[in-house]
């Protein structure tokens, strides 16, 4: 620990840590460096925007098994406007902590050797990978960022209103990088994106929040008074009283123009609250967006949502159709020119187009204005959509990847408890397809049921033999048309099918049987037929064949008692094609063929919802710019 | 699982049951009651696809 007194205004500043390099004074707010031989006086910092960070200096906790206190922190202001702040972590093993704090996420990073490739600031793209040795990571955001203010002891030579270049890195798993070119050489800060509960830090610990406490302005405009939701973080605003739209700069409102039309009114009020994963949210903003595809526009609606700890997400609305957004990491997700994949699922391209603010109602994180325009592509695998967004603003370039969820429209109504949003029209694209082919698996289920049952009634089949039998077939006599035949009489028990075989060696030639079950009781009789036909040769040097040697029929239970069979033979001509023919009778014969009729009927409604699958996906793909393997439609 | 499928596959596989263990068959054939006279009687009796159908095949 070192204690001197500021070459500002001579009050006692203390260096705590011996790495730290500026010490930020609290009586003159004038940063304060230590060099070799002095201290120097960088100038004076601004005073501290309230953030509502949880964070503070003075607070401790442990990462990776090393625990740190925050010495200090720098408020950043990015060339868009907005401030962020980023805490610096004095670890117990000597290392510094750089723990920037944007949009309720905290990114953990360290500073890390730069590889001899690290690139210039003009070799990057954002959305793109980054060349040379650090390829794993993704371009989030190039940018400028201007030192604004200060607090505490800070591991690196901050001058107030020091502008210096930025380039915003991600990668899978979370990981984060910024190289910061405000050096000769880029310095690479390599991280992740942490919680607090990772940090080591209670919420009990870390301070209430005061980002939740509205702040009441007066619109510069028209005196109407305004109230922010977001104080700490509203950028742009429009007044509910005059329709102006404003910018808001350390608290103070500035007119920009007013808003051309109102004729936009939001289906869920700015201010309503409604909680989504047990996070409520409040609707802060709203956006009408459009695209201009082939001369004509198409909107949709976008609502921002705002809880203080989380962060925003968005709320999307289009034809009906309602999604929920949040942001993810560019670093997380790998583009191939027809798809894009992110944690191991593929989403397909099914838009790209340059979208357009038309409408703003509400306040905004950034400094939004009406014609902002953003190259937009979305990718689809439903219910899921995530879409990818390029802006250029002032000094900056960023890409940002948002990952939405269906939401029906009924939990849309019921989660912010408003009523009668519109229905929904044609079919979303990420909507999910109500046809189900999970059907398939209850196909399978009942079909497997249907072969156990039948092999079980197979195994327990009586096949009791009623008739086995050959019959001689005489010529016909002058004048008769057939033969008949009596067999002896045949004990039928009943309540069980009956197989009747007839088999005869005919060639090229037919013989038909006619019978009749003739219960000698009462009369009662079963008729039927059993033509037995067999033709085979060779056309055109192909040999065909046609009908069986043998012929089988089935007839349904008959009642129980004693029968006899009469067949009565028919064939063409005088002389029999054959001398003999073998009949069978069995009773209780049990068929696989009704348990694979059974099948068929089964899956007749699985086929159903193929059809109705692909239909709803044809209309899912109609208004897409792309055919859902990707290729562009002409 | 779908409730209305497997409502429609349930009673599939009861009418398959049923028809097994019944003896139940959807061929065609007539049943009718022939009094022990006419069936008796010589020449008074012909199979029913005698009258109506007979079988008439060949190539």
């Amino acid at each position: 620990m070192t204690q001197t007194n500021c070459p500002a205004c001579g009050a006692q500043i203390t260096f705590q840590y011996g790495s730290s390099m500026v010490v930020v004074c609290e009586h003159c707010h004038s940063a304060v460096a230590r060099t070799d031989r002095n201290l120097e006086d960088l100038g004076k910092v601004a005073a501290l925007l309230d953030t509502g960070s949880p964070l503070r200096v003075g607070l401790d906790g442990r990462y990776g098994g090393v625990t740190f206190v925050i010495s200090g922190r720098v408020q950043l202001q990015h060339s868009m406007g907005g401030v962020w702040d980023e805490w610096y972590a004095a670890f117990g093993d000597g290392r510094w902590g750089w723990l920037a704090e944007a949009q309720g996420r905290f990114y953990l990073t360290f500073l890390v050797q730069s590889p001899p490739d690290i690139p210039a600031i003009s070799a990057l793209q954002p959305g793109e990978r980054v060349p040379g040795s650090l390829n794993h990571f993704v371009v989030d955001e190039i940018g400028e960022a201007a030192a604004r203010s200060g607090e505490g002891e800070i591991p690196w030579r901050v001058v107030p209103g020091d502008r210096y270049d930025y380039a915003d890195l991600s990668a899978s798993g979370g990981r984060f990088a910024t190289i910061d070119y405000s050096e000769d050489k880029p310095l690479l800060f390599g991280g992740k994106i942490v919680t607090l509960d990772e940090l080591g830090i209670s919420k009990s610990a870390a301070g209430q929040t005061t980002r939740v406490k509205a702040a009441r302005l007066q619109c510069p405009h028209c005196g109407g008074p305004i109230d922010l939701r977001m104080p700490d973080q509203t950028q742009r605003v429009t007044c509910s009283h005059c329709g102006s739209f404003l910018d808001v700069d350390e608290g103070n409102l500035k007119y920009l123009h007013a808003l051309d039309h109102k004729a936009v009114e939001p289906l869920i009020p700015l201010g309503t609250k409604g909680k989504i994963d047990n996070i409520e949210w409040t609707v802060v903003g709203f956006l009408q967006r459009s695209v201009k595809i082939e001369g004509e526009k198409y909107y949709w609606f976008e609502y921002l949502l705002y809880e203080p700890r989380s962060g925003f997400r968005w709320l999307v609305h289009s034809d009906g159709h309602w999604s929920f957004a949040q942001p993810i990491q560019a670093g997380e997700v790998v583009v191939t020119a027809k798809s894009l994949t992110y944690q191991g699922r593929t989403f397909k391209i099914y838009q790209g187009a340059t979208a357009r603010v038309e409408y703003v109602l509400g306040e905004f994180y950034w400094k939004v204005s009406v014609g902002e325009a953003a190259g937009t592509a979305d990718y689809i695998d439903p219910p899921a959509i995530i879409s990818r967004e390029l802006a250029t603003g002032e000094g900056s370039e960023e890409v940002a990847y948002t990952y939405g969820v269906y939401m029906p429209v009924r939990d849309v109504q019921d989660t912010f408890h408003v009523k009668g949003l519109p229905s929904p029209t044609g079919v979303a694209p990420n909507q999910p397809n109500p046809h189900s082919l999970k059907v398939w698996r209850d196909f399978l289920l009942f079909s497997l049921i249907a072969l156990v049952l039948a092999i079980i009634f197979s195994a327990t089949g009586e096949r009791r033999v009623l008739l086995d039998q050959n019959f001689a077939l005489e010529p016909l006599a002058t004048g008769e048309q057939s033969k008949v035949i009596f067999t002896d009489p045949l004990e039928v028990k009943g309540h069980k099918n009956l197989e009747i075989d007839a088999e005869a060696q005919v060639e090229n030639a037919w013989i038909n049987l006619d019978a009749d079950l003739v219960d000698e009781q009462n009369g009662f009789t079963e008729q039927f037929s059993i033509p037995v036909e067999y033709y085979h040769g060779v056309d055109d040097g192909e040999s065909w064949s046609e009908g069986s040697s043998s012929k089988q029929v089935f007839v349904a239970a008959v009642p129980e008692g004693r029968y006899t069979l009469r067949l009565e033979f028919q064939w063409e001509g005088t002389n029999p094609p054959v001398s003999s023919i073998h009949v069978r009778m069995r009773e209780g014969v049990p068929r696989f063929f009704y348990a694979f009729l059974v099948i068929g009927a089964l899956a007749i409604y699985p086929f159903l919802a193929i059809i109705r699958r692909a239909s709803f996906e044809g209309r899912r793909w109609n208004d897409s710019m792309f055919s859902p393997n990707g290729t562009a439609k002409s | 699982m779908h409730k209305f499928y497997a409502v429609i596959a349930s009673g599939l596989l009861l009418v398959y049951s049923t028809a097994t263990l019944r003896g139940w068959e959807f061929t065609a054939t007539k049943r009718e009651t022939i009094p022990a006279s006419v069936r008796n009687s010589p020449g008074g009796y012909r199979s029913y696809h005698f009258w109506h159908s007979g079988f008439h095949g060949g190539k």
